[in-house]
């Protein structure tokens, strides 16, 4: 049972996804019928999965929800600005309630019950004959479902819409004669075909059905389907339980069972409206209708029946759509449409250490492949061609294959930028600004874990762009910007590495404030000369706020920089440009994956090590470079724009002492993401490699300026320096920006971060 | 960890089978370090491999030699010698690394050579005699008398470097 809940909410996730994908387009004008039908469908869906598990909160709201929706499907409502917004509110709430649901708390029902008012007063369906109760009882809950049962005699257009939603057919005079009749009972043979007309009207139809395990699985439920067959016309139903295995050998996650169904329509209703009842259980189950002249209705019901034996794994599709519609003027929402795009998307959820363990092995076939290609080298068999040949095959055939492992870890950045797209909403909300979001490469893939540790930074930046950058509206009409502001944020690949940027079109960096706030907090002295750009990158340290009140949103004082530490985390970095009353952007750089890495080889007192190049500014020749003595034991060397302490990276690992004189050797100036410094001598350059990163925790423990371990092409192993961790273990380094006073609060601010 | 663990409690189910067919024998590796006979118990061994060359690790304590590369996977060596006691061990190719798995960590011992693996009855474990050193003692379970000779059961949980033992 938890199996299913489990895969419940994990389709909810994707549900949702959809259900936002189409709200985006619609708040971009793209009235595409195809595109409110697939969020009816996912709302709807989300609301039979939540009613299979009792999830009553869940399915009263749906519901509600789903009335509107099926009101802008039909075109009784237009999809217009306002009502965009509340579909926008309500589906936030939606997977609030999802969450809620998931962790079995209690959703805040004042919230809810105020959409719900909105979502009923612009729907036109007929009120609820308990209105206000939507949410509660099951009972009422079907009550709520009566108009639409009603609906059903007003003519084939709403009868179609019935069609697509077993679900409100719960109908209490409906229900209570046919609640028996789907139960696995021991039916057996067809009874006695209904009354049939002779007059040349509908014909009687017979439909085989059986359900796969997944019908039951997504939370369907034959007697629904069967309820709304039978508000359809005179209904008679037979299980066929031949197929039942005895009770010992029986799997009761498996259906056995096969129904046949003899309808005999009412008038008006159409092969296409049948069609309908099994819409969203299409791919699920297997069904045949076929249409039966009333007089042979008998023979060719066995026919029927006979030629379709109950395949449940088999996908239905291939009937349905090989029967062309006996009529036509069906609702903008055809079933084949409908029938593509579900079938479109086919995934399979696999664990994630599954993934990362055939990662794993890849990685160590692209090593070991280098190893023997080293070995063979060395004995001189290179030369001869076919095993040069097969060699090269090898490598590229392993390329090949870590590539494609490494993009299953991938995926796209579209959940994400939903969830960013609604905190900026809220943001807004609760800042009084009107503002829109516009995401651009949602499809941009990055690895499963970077995308999930970027919502937190995200987040942050944000909500400053809400609450910082964007303008109060009164003061955007005076700059004569549109009264809504406009957030972009936007993915992209770039050089194997990914970009977000997150841009507003705000007033930009007051910087002339942001000099006065981090002179009274003491980060920077009156006299420092700033350029602009160092001004704008105050706003990353530790503590900085310009808000003079702290507001709800941000301005707790932790923002930027919590987003700088989370980004290096990641091996990126955050960079920031501003315009005076343009706008800010906000750029994140991130690795593709975080199981690769791209770095410098370098050897130091006999070891080989790893610089990561995202670190790495420049490399000199210690021969070539300025290099000055600075006091006893201390060496700097001169940059262009200034000096930087010099480090032995051998001795800063304890590999060796401090070497008395530099010689023939490399110096590699690395900097970290707050701008200090450093230059480290190593022996030698070797070159540059993405390397496989090995954790060291797993076997060990951390260690002081290491981040990890890559095994080489030759099988030796080679530690990773950790660069950030080497530079704050040395003594402080001589900043341009906030040497002398920033080093206090930035150390409070570190040891008592956010509260 | 317990250094009087006993054999049911640290049973892997291939251990229990042979348990039940055999009472209380247990399977013993045995090697030799610093000229002295030493065991542990075969469920931590995973497989034994010749001396290959490490990579030193930084601000490590002195008896873990360095890291190895196991088929991709990155695991620390330890000088069991050094970790006893008894003495840097000067490597050879002729030295061998007991590849063992301890409270879900992977590391290899460091020793002279493997020497045989045995099984003892649990209740042939003598205590540990007083006369050895205290550094020594911290890491012996107890003893085993096989073929005239001492073999010291090693508490595989007691050699695993410890994170406070290390040079922050």
């Amino acid at each position: 049972m938890s199996d299913l809940r489990d895969s419940f909410f994990q389709e909810c996730d994707d549900l949702m996804e959809v259900l936002n994908d189409g709200l985006t387009a619609l708040d971009e004008d793209d009235c595409d019928p195809e595109t409110i039908n697939a969020m009816f469908r996912s709302v709807h869906s989300i609301k039979g999965g939540a009613g299979a598990f009792g999830l009553d909160a869940l399915v009263g709201f749906s519901h509600a929800m789903e009335n509107l929706l099926d009101d802008v499907r039909s075109g009784a409502i237009r999809p217009n600005a306002q009502v965009t917004s509340l579909l926008f509110v309500a589906s936030d709430h939606l997977s609030d309630l999802i969450d809620h649901a998931r962790e079995g708390t209690t959703a805040d029902m004042s919230r809810a019950e105020a959409i719900l008012n909105d979502l009923r007063n612009l729907s036109t369906a007929p009120a609820p004959t308990v209105p206000g109760e939507l949410s509660a009882e099951e009972q009422e809950v079907a009550a709520a479902f009566q108009p639409l049962v009603l609906d059903l005699d007003l003519g084939p257009d709403l009868g179609d819409d019935l069609g697509d939603d077993p679900g409100p057919n719960l109908g209490t005079d409906l229900g209570a004669d046919l609640d028996s009749a789907p139960d696995p009972g021991p039916g057996g043979d067809l009874p006695d075909l209904g009354p049939f007309r002779d007059d040349g009207g509908p014909r009687s139809m017979t439909i085989t059905f059986s359900a796969s395990e997944d019908l039951f699985r997504t939370g369907n439920d034959p007697a629904l389907l069967f309820r709304a067959l039978k508000a359809l016309g005179e209904l008679s139903v037979a299980a066929d339980d031949s197929q039942l295995p005895p009770l010992a050998q029986l799997d009761a996650a498996t259906s056995y069972l096969t129904w046949r169904l003899q309808l005999d329509p009412a008038e008006g209703v159409t092969r296409d409206t049948v069609e309908g009842v099994f819409e969203f259980v299409d791919g699920i189950c297997t069904y045949d209708i076929s249409s039966t002249p009333p007089v042979v209705s008998e023979p060719a019901a066995a026919v029927s029946s006979g030629a379709q034996p109950p395949a449940p794994a088999q996908p239905a599709p291939a009937a349905p759509a090989a029967a062309p519609p006996v009529t036509g003027g069906r609702a903008s929402c055809g079933p084949s449409s409908s029938r593509t795009s579900a079938s479109s998307r086919s995934t399979i959820r696999v664990e994630l250490h599954k993934v990362d363990r055939l990662i794993n092995l890849v990685g160590e076939l692209v090593i070991g492949e280098a190893m023997l290609r080293q070995s063979m080298s060395e004995q001189g068999l290179t030369s001869h061609g076919e095993v040069d040949v097969a060699m090269g095959q090898l490598r590229q055939l392993s390329g090949f294959l870590q590539e494609s492992v490494m993009t299953i870890r991938a995926q796209p950045v579209r959940g994400l930028f939903h969830r960013i797209s609604r905190i900026a909403r809220e943001a807004g909300r609760e800042a009084g600004k009107s503002l829109k979001l516009v995401t651009v490469g949602e499809a941009t893939e990055l690895d499963k874990t970077v995308t999930e540790r970027l919502t937190e930074p995200l987040t942050h930046m944000v909500r400053n762009a809400v609450d910082h950058g964007l303008e109060r509206p009164e003061n955007r009409i005076e700059a004569g910007k549109p009264e809504r502001g406009t957030i972009t944020l936007s993915a992209a690949h770039r050089s194997g590495r990914v970009l977000i940027t997150l841009s507003d079109d705000g007033g930009g960096i007051d910087r002339v404030r942001v000099r006065r706030v981090a002179e009274e907090k003491g980060l920077i002295s009156p006299d420092d000369d700033l350029s602009d750009s160092d001004i704008d990158n105050l706003l990353f340290l530790p503590g900085f706020s310009t808000n003079a009140e702290v507001s709800k949103l941000s301005g707790r004082g932790v923002g930027m920089d919590v987003v700088r530490s989370e980004i290096n985390a990641l091996g990126g970095r955050v960079s920031l440009q501003s315009q005076p009353g343009e706008g800010t952007t906000v750029t994140i750089s991130l690795p593709l994956t975080l199981a690769v890495l791209e770095g410098m080889i370098v050897t130091v007192a006999g070891e080989t090590m790893v610089v990561p190049t995202s670190a790495l500014r420049e490399t000199f020749r210690t021969d070539e470079a300025a290099i000055h003595d600075f006091g006893a034991d201390a060496r700097v060397l001169a940059v262009h724009d200034g000096y930087v302490p010099i480090v032995d990276l051998g001795a800063a690992l304890g590999f060796r002492e401090e070497p008395d004189t530099i010689t023939r050797q490399s110096l590699l100036l690395i900097e970290n993401e707050t701008g200090e410094r450093t230059a480290l001598i190593v022996d030698a350059i070797r070159g540059q490699h993405e390397v496989v990163i090995k954790g060291l925790e797993q076997n060990y423990y951390q260690v002081p300026g290491i981040a990890a371990a890559t095994i080489l092409g030759d099988g030796n192993i080679a530690l990773i320096v950790d660069t950030d961790q080497l530079m704050s273990s040395q003594p402080p380094v001589t900043r341009a920006v906030a040497d002398k006073p920033a080093e206090v609060p930035f150390r409070s601010a570190h040891a008592c971060p956010a509260q | 960890m317990s250094s009087t663990m006993t054999e049911p409690q640290i049973a892997t189910p291939e251990h229990t089978a042979t348990e039940r067919a055999g009472d209380d024998l247990s399977e013993i590796v045995t090697f030799a370090v610093g000229k002295q006979g030493f065991c542990i118990e075969i469920e931590h061994v995973l497989e034994i491999r010749g001396w290959t060359k490490t990579t030193v690790l930084p601000h490590a304590p002195d008896y873990v030699v360095g890291l190895m590369n196991l088929r991709g996977t990155v695991l620390p060596v330890i000088d069991l010698s050094l970790r006893l006691g008894l003495g840097k061990t000067e490597t050879t190719p002729r030295h061998v690394i007991i590849i063992t798995h301890v409270q879900d960590r992977t590391l290899g011992l460091l020793v002279e050579a493997v020497s045989d693996i045995l099984s003892v009855r649990d209740c042939e474990m003598k205590p540990t005699p007083d006369v050895a050193s205290p550094q020594t003692r911290a890491f012996i379970r107890g003893v085993y008398s096989v073929a005239e000779s001492l073999v010291r059961a090693i508490d595989v949980h007691q050699v695993v470097p410890k994170a406070d033992g290390l040079a922050a």
